[in-house]
């Protein structure tokens, strides 16, 4: 009975392991476990299907219309979502991790920024030149020069942007109605909005809420008047072998937040940690309880406005970045979100076909849903291509649409600030420049040492990895 | 003839016991065999790698066979490193403030709860919950409290005349410290149940001597109760230090590391330079740092029980 009973364990033992062993699946981000080829569910059971793994942060349901458009136009294969986290440093080390572990990736979402720069160069995503030129199509007349130019990496693309985010200046009508300051429009300067904020100083809401003019993650969005100035790539010096914090536009930029903040214009950074505001839902609850007059946002903002947790009454208007001065042009700041096609995937030619129904052929599939301007259409003439994606992300929001047309949809340039074209040491000066920042605006140190840290730490940073 | 067929019986006995033994140590291999190959696939030949990755260049993104051998490389950036030096630094500062008040307060408490007081399960347990608490949503409960302007805290040490309270997490000067409270508070419990044990394991015929000695309560403490808590001592000081090197997630959730790199500690660091900058070699090779300092502390109290037994 002992013998039976202990062969009996250690048989179950040796099942469970080799049951381990021997399965021959793909595990995806939900916990779920399929294949990679199967049956279909439905119908036709004995076709044997490709399945198409994409890789996004964004929630199931906007991807369920362009899942199920490509999956009726291409019967033998299946495209299967899978989400990643949303937060950046996550969802960088997950989709890393994935990459590195040969896990099923075809269709792979990413930001331009270092972390996409990184795996572009160590060769983990591939280049999509041929799918373009094969298709005949041209990136720039596709995307645009501004986003062209961030995207082109040595002479080549590696992803095509469906989402181009410009900022816009979102604010609250009710309140400044209330507190008699006229509204701004879109040729207004950085002057005017410190001035603005500086009105609504000492303000507060019928709950004896403090009001503020302005909520942003500064760590984030502190050099983007320097950008303005200088243009994309701004933090890298013309030849890209020192930094160029010492150029006088990034002590205007500082300078700007930190005066902003000790005016009492915009929330301390003191009260960040305690408020988690590095995170943009927290800092869109403030927005919406009428506790902050602006907020710095995309066009996905408008989708926000809709959900329930955001519930309000006020109508919202917005404008575009602040100029650097009266003589200057309208510059917006935008960050690329593109798709790309991992090198380890078995399904390039599947994937690229996804890709090309996402951004080009029906570009508001996902973006509209997800109150994004697709950035296709930011770059069309076709007028009803264009109403009818402002219709798909205005119902139902409570703002002015012409100001939406005017801010998002009206050319004008276009400047990048935390997305750059050269990796050198990018992640090491990115984490540089927001301790130099908090410590500024925390009144540890002044905009000058702060510069002067940044630009002393980074250069070090550059030429120990040029050299 | 009795005593040869008494030891040939003691032979057959001595081999069908060793036979015995080898087959019951087969079997007891075999019931280990598989969580002993999880040990060495998930815990050593990870040890093994990241020891041969702390001497490569490699990112996770380059295939194995991208992998450069660097030699001493890594180890000799280290100290050109200023964020390293910071996060030594802070570790250490961590390690020397945090244990011993955590020791000292435990010590305390448990003292007070074995002389008897009311309610001594609830206050223990009361104790002892922070220790199973979820670090993550803790530290955002603490973060609440450090608010520097309207939070519990500040306004409490207002509310006593205190004008400019401490910046808390908003400091470089403070920010190490609020976390060294978080590590305090959310320690002592189980510092307290593991000291309370000892305690009571302590013979109250000691203390009987000692009264008709003459010894006050102070002689008591220093004379009877360490020394006869060594062993414990021994292991709460082991175990706190091990923890305190180790801390990752308050600093991950609550500072990111700042103000500035205020906060940075070796096990964040690790984590950002590997994951964030890409370079595993020179992350492994911060590990090693981080397991030499541990060990070499861990010898060293080792050695000087072993000193002290003697």
């Amino acid at each position: 009975m002992k013998k039976m009973l202990v062969l009996l364990l250690a048989s179950s033992m040796l099942l469970s392991v080799a049951s381990c062993g021997a399965s021959d699946t793909t595990d995806d981000a939900s916990g779920s476990s399929s294949s990679s080829s199967s049956s279909s569910d439905e119908g036709s059971d004995d076709v044997e299907k490709t399945q198409i793994y994409i890789h996004c942060w964004t929630a199931d349901e906007n991807m369920e219309d362009a899942v199920a458009v490509y999956n009726e136009m291409y019967p033998d294969r299946e495209a299967i979502y899978v989400k990643f986290p949303d937060s950046e440093d996550s969802m960088h080390v997950q989709v890393n991790t994935m990459l590195a572990s040969d896990t099923q990736m075809d269709v792979l979402a990413a930001m331009m920024d270092e972390a996409q720069l990184s795996r572009i160069l160590s060769g983990a995503i591939e280049p999509l030149d041929e799918y373009l030129a094969a298709d005949g199509l041209d990136y720039i007349e596709l995307q645009g020069e501004d986003s062209a130019a961030l995207e082109n990496i040595d002479g080549s693309y590696y992803g095509l942007t469906y989402d181009t985010c410009m900022n816009g200046f979102y604010y609250n009508k009710e309140l400044l109605a209330e507190l008699g300051i006229e509204e701004p429009t879109s040729d207004w300067t950085w002057d005017d909005f410190e001035d603005i904020c500086a009105q609504i100083s000492g303000s507060y809401t019928e709950d004896g809420e403090e009001i503020y003019g302005y909520v942003s993650y500064y760590i984030d969005s502190w050099a983007h008047e320097a950008a303005q100035l200088i243009g994309s790539d701004s933090i890298y010096s013309d030849d890209y072998t020192a930094s160029n914090f010492d150029d006088p536009a990034f002590a205007t930029s500082l300078q700007r937040i930190v005066d902003l903040q000790n005016g009492g214009g915009a929330i301390p950074y003191s009260s960040f940690p305690s408020q988690q505001l590095d995170n943009n839902l927290n800092q869109a609850a403030l927005f919406f309880d009428g506790q902050v007059a602006f907020i710095q946002s995309g066009t996905f903002f408008t989708m926000w406005s809709t959900q329930e947790q955001f519930e309000h009454e006020f109508e919202m208007g917005v404008v575009s970045t602040p100029k650097t001065s009266e003589d200057a042009e309208i510059t917006n700041v935008f960050w690329n979100a593109d798709w790309c096609i991992p090198a380890k995937s078995e399904y390039k030619e599947e994937a690229w076909d996804l890709i090309r129904l996402m951004v080009i052929e029906q570009p508001d599939l996902i973006n509209c849903k997800r109150g994004k301007t697709p950035a296709y259409v930011a770059n069309t003439d076709d007028e009803e291509l264009i109403q009818s994606s402002i219709d798909y992300m205005l119902d139902g929001v409570n703002i002015d649409r012409s100001q939406m047309e005017t801010v998002f949809f009206t050319s004008v340039n276009t400047v990048s600030i935390n997305q750059t074209t050269v990796s050198t040491a990018k992640a090491e000066i990115t984490d540089i420049m927001g301790e130099e920042v908090e410590k500024a605006l925390l009144g540890e140190i002044s905009v000058e040492e702060a510069l002067a840290n940044m630009k002393e730490r980074s250069d070090a940073l550059i030429s120990a990895e040029l050299s | 003839m009795q005593a040869v067929m008494r030891k040939r019986s003691h032979g057959k006995n001595k081999e069908s016991w060793s036979k015995a033994r080898k087959k019951e140590n087969l079997l007891g291999w075999a019931f280990i065999s598989v969580s002993l190959v999880g040990y060495l696939l998930f815990r050593i030949l990870p040890v093994l790698m990241s020891f041969v990755l702390a001497f490569c260049d490699w990112s996770l993104l380059v295939p194995i066979s991208g992998l450069e051998f660097v030699g001493f490389d890594n180890f000799v950036a280290l100290w050109k490193d200023d964020w390293f030096k910071a996060s030594l630094i802070n570790n250490f500062v961590y390690t020397l403030v945090g244990v011993p008040v955590t020791f000292i307060i435990s010590m305390t408490i448990a003292t007070v709860l074995n002389n008897g007081v009311y309610l001594k399960s609830l206050i223990r347990f009361n104790f002892y919950f922070p220790n199973v608490a979820s670090v993550v949503a803790i530290s955002i409960v603490w973060a609440i409290l450090y608010e520097i302007n309207n939070g519990p805290i500040n306004t409490i040490l207002r509310s006593i005349g205190i004008e400019n309270p401490p910046g808390w997490l908003s400091s470089s000067k403070w920010a190490l410290l609020s976390l060294i409270i978080i590590y305090i508070w959310q320690t002592v419990g189980y510092c307290v149940i593991i000291l309370l044990a000892g305690l009571q394991g302590v013979s109250p015929a000691f203390y009987e001597s000692a009264d008709l000695d003459g010894a006050n309560v102070f002689q008591k403490f220093f004379y009877i109760t360490i020394p006869s808590m060594s062993s414990t001592i021994f292991f709460i000081l082991v175990i706190s230090i091990i923890d305190s090197f180790k801390v990752f997630t308050t600093v991950n959730v609550m500072t990111s590391g700042g103000p500035g790199s205020s906060t940075s500690v070796l096990a964040y660091y690790v984590y950002k330079v590997a994951f964030n900058y890409n370079k595993i070699g020179y992350a492994s090779a911060i590990s090693w740092v981080l397991f030499v300092i541990i060990f070499v502390i861990t010898i060293i109290q080792f050695a000087h029980k072993g000193n002290n037994e003697e």
